[in-house]
């Protein structure tokens, strides 16, 4: 019979009952009545007749089922009568029942919840209509693959106008702009929008409107925010139609957009949603040059999200693309040969010009993380499956009896099953409601650590595709923890169980070494202690992160952020206000000295730039130079500074000297720089830098002449804390590098107050233009310590730490109950060991010896796979070796005094064993 | 009255001894329940030499198999005087009292009690494992018993490849193994048929003949027989 045939004649039965089990109990009737006859017929008296034709026949009652299970007639009864043993089952045993849904709770709890995530990240679909008809649109270059670039606005426009291929096509920049909340200018996530940004997603304002056609390319000054965004404005209706001031400019507020819009990206939201036409106007770009961006073609600075014709989708549009390019080749040759159209799922993690950037270490670690929770569950699974393997054996003798009067192997089989289907499906709800507790705490936890000027917009409430791989867990977790349990309970010795007396196996013999149980702890202890190592890695990774040494002391020292360009000044202007904010912040008693820089290290920006010896021309005929020493460009660091920089970061010249005022005040300067001892060894090997000369690389023989000298070698400062050791690095004076944004570093005087001194710089900052916006004003080492890879590490330490810390409680609760449910077993030879002369410690020694043999085996084991743990995850971590010494010796510690409580309790109440008491229980 | 001793004399007490090996005065023995307090043994007087062979009978209930586990020092919650060798038992702690029973009591069961998971041989390590006993000494003295009781061919069979006479045949061989001077022994043909119980007679005759003190429960006439005198009990009372 077909799947489909049984569950209906399943379904037919549970409507049916009666009637399906009379017409099988007819039809044996029948047959048993044809055999009497026969019988009857061959000379046996009636009575012997029918006696005889109902032993042929065997077992009625076996028949019976084997009948409405051949007949798929008692599937769905049987079902249901499973389901009600099942539910009895686990309501009789309300201790059991607690400590296994908690158990495997934690275990699914944590897969939903990394799950979750996941998800967030991976797979959920952003708020928009019908998302799957939505791609990414991309501009790949025929020659290189690999190579892809953004869209100018005129091209972007084509591409619009034709309705071939996409419906509708948006485009949008994301930027940041400075926006003023009372007193305070604070820096927010801006994106520039085409005017159909709304509609081609399919998401309509909550209050207010979108933007209108003729405000795409304009300067009209509108705006929509996002909900986090005037939640935190005071989530007031009624601001539709109020001002706001961003970047000096006054905008009116058109709409509010509903809460979980996130625009194209996941996990995160931008402030505020700007037209297009306000990108040259407000976007903070270097040398502040106000351009007309979307008039040029061959200004490629936006991203492309495209809605689907009717008909095309993701694996048709290739054709019609290739269309589309051609066309637009033809048209502008100069812009576009050369370039194709290729459409790819939506770029979800930022932005990006092509399709897949970024998303292998996404992949990569979402595989690790989902791999860890998985080992969590699979210890909660073995630990249950230990509690059934206990609680078979009590059962052995009830089954016995059900196959007694007729239960077939697959029938128990079924049951057991069920029961544990039923008890994983408790646990998994318990373990979603976990799941979503925990995402929304480490959402929270994890909120502030992130860039200040977006918004987290994670939703914990799982969605179809959680809750249908929660279930999936479930179903997986009763495969892992009862399929065992119930085949070995299956396959029981009828007759032998018949004739125990009591429920318990008591005696049986004692489990071996390698019995199925304490391979079971073995494998609990083993993945616990992989977890409880990568955890402690984590945590470990976190303390050094916090307590790395860039190469300078942080000290009381502190910084602020100031965003002069980001108020709308002009060069001049922004020079004359950082000239004079160094000037009153030197002035402040307690500063030791201050300066400008572009950025800092340890910051959450960093610059790179093409350097090579000055007068290396492009190519050398035609060939590309060899080495860096005979003029082939190499990429360094980059960063702009003013005077003092060294000096109040602390870090001594290795020769010659910092920037004069000059330098860095004056544009027409002589053209100087400081480099690091690695890029003046890679320059200019065995030589002394100092009076050399080095330029920006030159892609043109016409390019500008960039030459600059070497007037001073500094030592290698640590950039960033997972990259390299030291980087090559070129500092330039702020004169000759114009750039809007600055970080005003102050170094503050030994026994000075940097809170009131911070405090101070910010009345000072005030006091010199009340429109300046200081984005950031804070001391090095809470900046360091915010900073976004010290905020996943600390995640990564709070998730992997909570891992082994459930890890851990899981595997004492599975040594506990093996050594309890042990010792319960043995009490019998507890007794008579101690009858003939054993003590209470002789006793004691034996069974703590036994589950610590286990514990053992199982972290020599735990300690291999902790090897192969560390090394997947040390690519994450901060400083931390492969076999880290304190995670190493700490997690085996950690759980082999754990386990040795876990094992002492049990023991200690088999030493408390009455020997007279244990021999006459038997 | 001896003192207190933190580890008994391993000296032959039938030589330097003239005082009873037991002695029970006023030896009672209670629990208590709902209904008020239920004697299992009354007024208990009873000298014990070395090298006597005692069997305790009665019906059932009447207390015999208390008296055996508070001789063997199992049970300690009792009133009344218990001396054994002159040691107050009942004012000794409960590691001494384990330590008594160590070195100078071996205990035989109806039920033979021997560990299945164990051969006969390890079976009998047992109690010598329990004494501090070299393993090269212990080996000797497994395979002197071994011999002794003529089992050498059933070292390496467990438990259950054994039938019941052989299965208490290793149960007395382990209970005199590390040599006490006194074999408690209960009901230890019960579980046995005729011809079984009366091997076991034999053997505990012959091991009273070499100067263990044997007191024996039982309810058979003739394994009473085997002893030198009977202690009757009933309703816990001892019939005078």
């Amino acid at each position: 019979m077909n799947p489909f045939n049984k569950i209906w004649h399943g379904l037919r039965s549970l409507r049916q009952a009666k009637t399906v089990k009379q017409e099988i109990d007819e039809e044996l009737r029948f047959h048993i009545e044809n055999r009497a006859a026969e019988n009857l017929a061959a000379g046996m008296s009636p009575e012997e007749a029918a006696r005889e034709a109902r032993r042929r026949f065997g077992n009625l009652q076996s028949v019976r089922e084997e009948c409405r299970e051949s007949r798929g007639a008692s599937f769905g009864e049987a079902t249901a009568q499973d389901v009600r043993f099942a539910h009895r089952q686990l309501l009789k045993n309300p201790g059991f029942t607690t400590v296994a849904v908690l158990t495997l709770a934690l275990g699914i709890g944590a897969n939903t919840a990394m799950f979750s995530l996941v998800n967030a990240l991976l797979f959920k679909p952003i708020h928009a209509q019908q998302p799957g008809h939505l791609a990414g649109v991309y501009q790949q270059e025929k020659a290189d693959s690999g190579n892809f670039r953004f869209f100018s606005y005129p091209n972007y426009a084509d591409l619009r106008a034709s309705k071939e291929t996409f419906e509708d096509l948006l485009a949008f920049w994301p930027g940041n702009v400075a926006m003023r909340e009372g007193d305070l200018t604070r820096p927010v996530a801006a994106t520039f929008v085409s005017a159909n940004y709304f509609s081609v997603l399919g998401v309509a304002p909550l209050h207010g409107r979108g933007f209108l056609p003729e405000e795409e390319t304009s300067t009209m000054p509108v705006a929509v925010i996002s909900y986090p965004l005037w939640q935190r404005l005071g989530a007031d209706p009624a601001m539709i139609g109020k001002t706001l001031v961003l970047n000096n400019t006054t905008f009116t507020l058109v709409g509010i957009m509903p809460r979980g819009f996130t625009g194209t990206g996941s996990l995160t939201s931008p402030g505020l949603f700007l037209p297009l036409g306000m990108m040259d106007p407000l976007a903070v770009r270097p040398g502040g040059v106000v351009a007309n961006t979307l008039a040029d073609r061959s200004a490629e600075n936006l991203s492309l999200v495209g809605r689907f014709s009717p008909g095309v989708s993701l694996a048709n549009s290739t054709a019609p693309l290739q269309v589309l390019s051609e066309r637009l080749a033809a048209a502008y040759p100069k812009e576009n040969r050369g370039y194709q159209l290729v459409a790819a799922p939506i770029a979800r993690l930022g932005f990006s010009n092509s399709p897949e950037r970024g998303l292998g270490d996404t992949l990569f670690t979402a595989a690790l993380t989902l791999a860890m929770s998985a080992m969590l569950l699979l210890i909660a699974c073995l630990n249950l499956a230990n509690m059934l393997l206990a609680r078979g054996s009590a059962r052995r003798k009830e089954f016995a009896v059900r196959m007694a009067v007729g239960a077939s192997r697959r029938r128990v089989l079924r049951q057991l099953l069920t029961e544990g289907f039923l008890l994983a499906l408790l646990s998994g709800a318990a373990g979603v409601l976990l799941a979503v507790w925990a995402t929304h705490a480490l959402a929270v936890f994890a909120g502030p650590g992130f860039s200040q000027k977006e918004f987290l917009t994670f939703n914990s409430t799982p969605d179809v595709r959680v809750l249908a791989v929660s279930l999936g867990f479930c179903a997986l977790a009763t495969i892992f923890f009862a399929l065992g349990p119930a085949w070995r309970l299956a396959r029981l010795n009828v007759n032998a169980d018949l004739k125990m007396q009591g429920a318990e196996d008591a005696r049986s013999k004692p489990a071996g070494l390698f019995a199925m149980r304490h391979l079971l702890v073995i494998g609990q202890v083993a993945l616990s202690l992989a977890l409880l190592v990568a955890g402690g890695m984590f945590v470990r990774s976190v303390g050094r992160a916090v307590q790395a040494n860039p190469g300078f002391a942080f000290g009381s020292n502190f910084y602020a952020e100031l965003q002069a360009g980001a108020a709308g000044y002009d060069e001049p202007r922004v020079r004359e206000l950082y000239r004079g904010a160094t000037e009153q912040i030197a002035a402040l008693p307690g500063v030791e000295s201050d300066s400008l820089a572009w950025s800092m290290p340890f910051g959450d920006a960093d610059y790179a730039a093409g350097v090579q010896r000055a007068g290396s021309s492009p190519l050398v005929d035609g060939k590309p130079f060899a080495t860096v020493a005979e003029g082939k460009d190499m990429v360094a660091n980059n960063n702009v500074i003013g005077t003092d920089y060294f000096r109040t970061l602390g870090v001594p010249l290795l020769r010659g000297r910092e920037f004069t005022r000059t330098e860095v005040e004056s544009t027409n300067a002589p053209r100087v720089a400081i480099v690091s001892q690695s890029l003046a060894d890679e320059l200019w090997p065995g030589e002394d830098a100092l009076g050399r000369r080095l330029q920006f690389t030159r892609a043109r023989a016409d390019a500008p002449d960039t030459s600059m000298e070497v007037i001073g070698v500094v030592p290698e400062l640590k950039q960033d804390l997972m990259g390299k050791a030291s980087h090559p690095f070129l500092y330039q004076p702020y004169g000759q590098a114009y750039q809007p944004s600055m970080l005003l570093q102050v170094r503050v005087s030994p026994g000075a107050d940097s809170k009131s001194l911070m405090r101070q710089a910010g009345e000072a900052l005030r006091r010199l233009d009340p429109l300046l916006p200081v984005a950031a004003l804070k001391t090095l080492r809470a900046s360091h310590e915010n900073s976004v890879t010290v905020a996943l590490l600390r995640m990564g330490a709070r998730i992997f730490g909570t891992f082994g810390l459930v890890a851990l409680f899981l595997a004492v609760i599975g040594i506990y109950g093996v050594r309890a449910y042990s010792v319960a077993r043995r009490t019998r030879e507890i007794g008579i060991r101690m009858a003939l002369g054993a003590s209470s410690r002789d006793v004691l020694r034996l069974i703590l010896r036994e589950g610590l043999l286990l514990t053992a085996m199982g972290l020599g084991l735990g300690l291999m796979l902790a090897v192969a743990i560390g090394k997947l995850a040390n690519g994450f971590l901060y400083d931390i070796a492969v076999i880290d010494p304190f995670a190493f010796t700490m997690a085996p510690a950690l759980l082999a005094l754990s386990a040795l409580l876990a094992c002492w309790l049990p023991a200690r109440r088999a030493s408390k064993v009455d020997p007279i008491v244990a021999l006459r229980s038997e | 009255m001896k003192p207190m001793m933190s580890t008994p004399p391993r000296t032959d007490i039938a030589q330097t001894n003239t005082e009873p090996m037991i002695q029970l005065r006023d030896l009672e023995k209670c629990y208590k329940t709902k209904a008020g307090f239920t004697y299992v043994l009354r007024q208990i007087n009873l000298d014990i030499n070395a090298g006597e062979f005692i069997t305790i009978m009665g019906p059932s209930g009447a207390g015999k198999s208390t008296l055996l586990s508070i001789l063997g020092m199992y049970d300690h919650t009792w009133e009344g005087e218990f001396l054994f060798l002159d040691h107050p038992v009942r004012r000794l702690g409960a590691k001494e009292r384990a330590l008594l029973n160590k070195h100078y009591v071996g205990f035989v069961f109806q039920q033979f009690h021997l560990l299945d998971d164990l051969t006969v041989a390890e079976n009998l390590d047992i109690p010598l494992s329990y004494r501090d006993i070299r393993k090269s000494e212990r080996e000797a003295l497994v395979a002197d018993v071994l011999d002794r009781f003529n089992i050498v061919g059933k070292k390496d069979l467990y438990p259950s490849q054994l039938s019941g006479g052989q299965q208490q045949l290793v149960a007395v061989a382990r209970a005199i193994i590390a040599k006490p001077k006194l074999l408690l022994a209960d009901e230890p043909t019960g579980n046995l048929h005729t011809d079984q119980g009366r091997e076991i007679m034999e053997l505990f005759k012959k091991l009273n003949q070499e100067g263990t003190t044997i007191i024996q429960v039982t309810h058979s006439e003739t394994n009473a027989t085997y002893g030198q005198r009977i202690v009757r009990l009933k309703d816990g009372w001892m019939e005078k």
